[in-house]
């Protein structure tokens, strides 16, 4: 039997749309799918010129000095929490994804016990893992919230301050994505 | 009775010439004294001193000896400490008086064993005294072994007597064992050697190290500070530990009092160490301490207060006013 070329035409057109519909879709969510196992290793590569990649935005701060590409459509607040601390939230309500960046003054190397505790009430740290942010050392864990529930956790100092950036667990490989575009000013 | 008077006679001039003869002989020899007198070279003492001006003082080790050529020292000399050998030398006439060589011998050794004064010793300085008293450096000198003809006059006083004093250190790597030092002076005519025998060359004695702790700790931040110790002397062996207790026990005893460590060879300087991970607000106790294979020497217990936490604590505001589910997987977000 003899395959009709239009129909073979169609389908080779519907595959080729659809491949390219999805990949394009996923490039410009940084991988949303929340398990994250599929697009692990689909973070930005760091630009001189720090220009977003498509389907994402550049979030830039002067007074802490860095800019990291998140995702296009977040909602990006700050709030002060006083003592030259503060809080940056970047939130897409509608995919439950989101995370936030606490910049807190801190002139220690480490990270002390106390300071573990007093930012982790919960005390629960576990899989801790040294990772390397834009040259700052820092740790990676998992550990837990009341109202978060799981939490994945990158803390790090930088130039006086600590930087401890949360999300949910399950958006562990999606928030690693977004934490390589992290750069330094 | 002719003859026997004849025999008299002869007897008698027999008699006048060897008076004669003797009389030249005893003039002769008073003569010859009085134009070369001769100089005598006696050991006083010897001192552990490092001042080659002090002329007395120190730790005498030869104390209670016999001061007659040659002396016995009970005495030991260290290695790497200076002694100052005190002798006097006599006027001799009124001439100048120089010391003219030295030697040291070890016991075991027919030849010049200590040597190159061998295993040890060197003349780091020759100081005279005169019998007025004030000391003086005459000059430096620097002499190994016998044979030493440098030309450090020590000018004594025509009528009275003169101290001289040779500092000398003994080498680190001195033979061991009975030793003997010999000195001698000359006029220019005539010389005179005293010896000091017997006295014993050893390896200094070895205490534990002397440690202070530094007061105040430094770097003091909320969770971390710098500590600091001084070992101030090796006790003649450098420390080959050293480092500090610190914890929050008064006494530093018990509770959670911690130990830092550092091993090596650490001479008479000072060290620190790094703390963290400390708590705020919270005072510490802390001592240095240093150790040699004698033993372990601690300084005084002192104290600092870590600095007061003063920033805030994070909040988690993430998604603040909504609820969260985890349903098939996916977080579901519902506005509360």
């Amino acid at each position: 039997m003899k395959p009709n070329p239009v129909i073979s035409l169609l389908i080779i057109l519907v595959v080729v749309g659809g491949g390219y519909f999805y990949f394009s879709r996923d490039n410009s969510n940084f991988g949303l799918d929340q398990s994250g196992s599929r697009f692990a290793n689909l973070g930005f590569l760091k630009s001189d010129t720090r220009e977003p990649p498509t389907g994402s935005r550049e979030y830039r701060t002067e007074r802490y000095n860095f800019s990291l590409f998140y995702p296009e459509g977040m909602s990006v607040n700050e709030f002060d929490d006083g003592g030259g601390a503060r809080t940056i939230t970047f939130e897409d309500a509608e995919d439950g994804l989101g995370f936030q960046v606490f910049v807190v003054p801190y002139a220690e190397a480490q990270v002390s016990e106390e300071r573990f505790l007093k930012d982790t009430p919960s005390g629960e740290r576990v899989e801790l893992e040294e990772i390397m942010v834009d040259g700052a050392t820092g740790a990676a864990f998992y550990s837990r919230h009341l109202l978060l529930g799981e939490t994945r956790e990158m803390w790090f100092i930088h130039n006086g301050f600590l930087f401890e950036v949360t999300a949910p667990r399950l958006l562990d490989m999606w928030l690693a994505n977004i934490v390589q575009t992290w750069e330094f000013l | 009775m002719i003859k026997t008077l004849f025999i008299q006679k002869r007897i008698l001039l027999v008699a006048g010439v060897v008076a004669l003869g003797a009389f030249a002989f005893l003039f002769s020899a008073n003569s010859a004294q009085a134009a070369a007198p001769i100089p005598t070279v006696t050991f006083l003492s010897v001192f552990e001193s490092s001042d080659p001006a002090a002329g007395s003082g120190g730790t005498e080790i030869c104390a209670g000896v016999s001061l007659t050529s040659p002396d016995t020292c009970s005495g030991t000399l260290e290695h790497t400490k200076t002694y100052r050998f005190e002798m006097t030398m006599s006027e001799g006439g009124g001439a100048a008086f120089k010391p003219t060589s030295h030697d040291f011998e070890s016991a075991v050794g027919a030849d010049d064993v200590l040597g190159t004064v061998v295993a040890g010793a060197e003349f780091s300085g020759v100081t005279c005294v005169g019998k007025t008293g004030t000391p003086s450096i005459v000059s430096s000198v620097t002499a190994r072994g016998s044979g030493y003809t440098g030309g450090n006059v020590c000018t004594v006083a025509k009528s009275g007597t003169g101290v001289a004093t040779w500092l000398i250190t003994i080498d680190t790597d001195a033979v061991d064992g009975q030793a003997t030092a010999t000195f001698s002076a000359t006029n220019g005519t005539n010389s005179d050697t005293s010896t000091l025998t017997t006295f014993n060359v050893a390896p200094p004695s070895i205490n534990p190290p002397t440690v202070t702790t530094t007061d105040p700790a430094t770097n003091i931040t909320v969770s971390s500070a710098t500590l600091g110790g001084n070992i101030s002397a090796t006790g003649g062996e450098n420390a080959n530990e050293r480092g500090f207790a610190w914890g929050t026990n008064s006494t530093l005893s018990g509770g959670d009092t911690s130990t830092t460590t550092n091993f090596g060879s650490f001479g008479a300087v000072p060290f620190n160490q790094g703390l963290s991970n400390l708590l705020s607000n919270k005072k510490y106790y802390f001592r240095a301490y240093a150790a040699n294979t004698v033993g372990t020497s601690t300084g005084s217990i002192v104290n600092f207060l870590t600095l007061t936490d003063t920033t805030p604590s994070r909040k988690m505001r993430l998604f603040e006013g909504f609820t969260i589910k985890l349903i098939s997987g996916r977080i579901i977000l519902h506005q509360r």
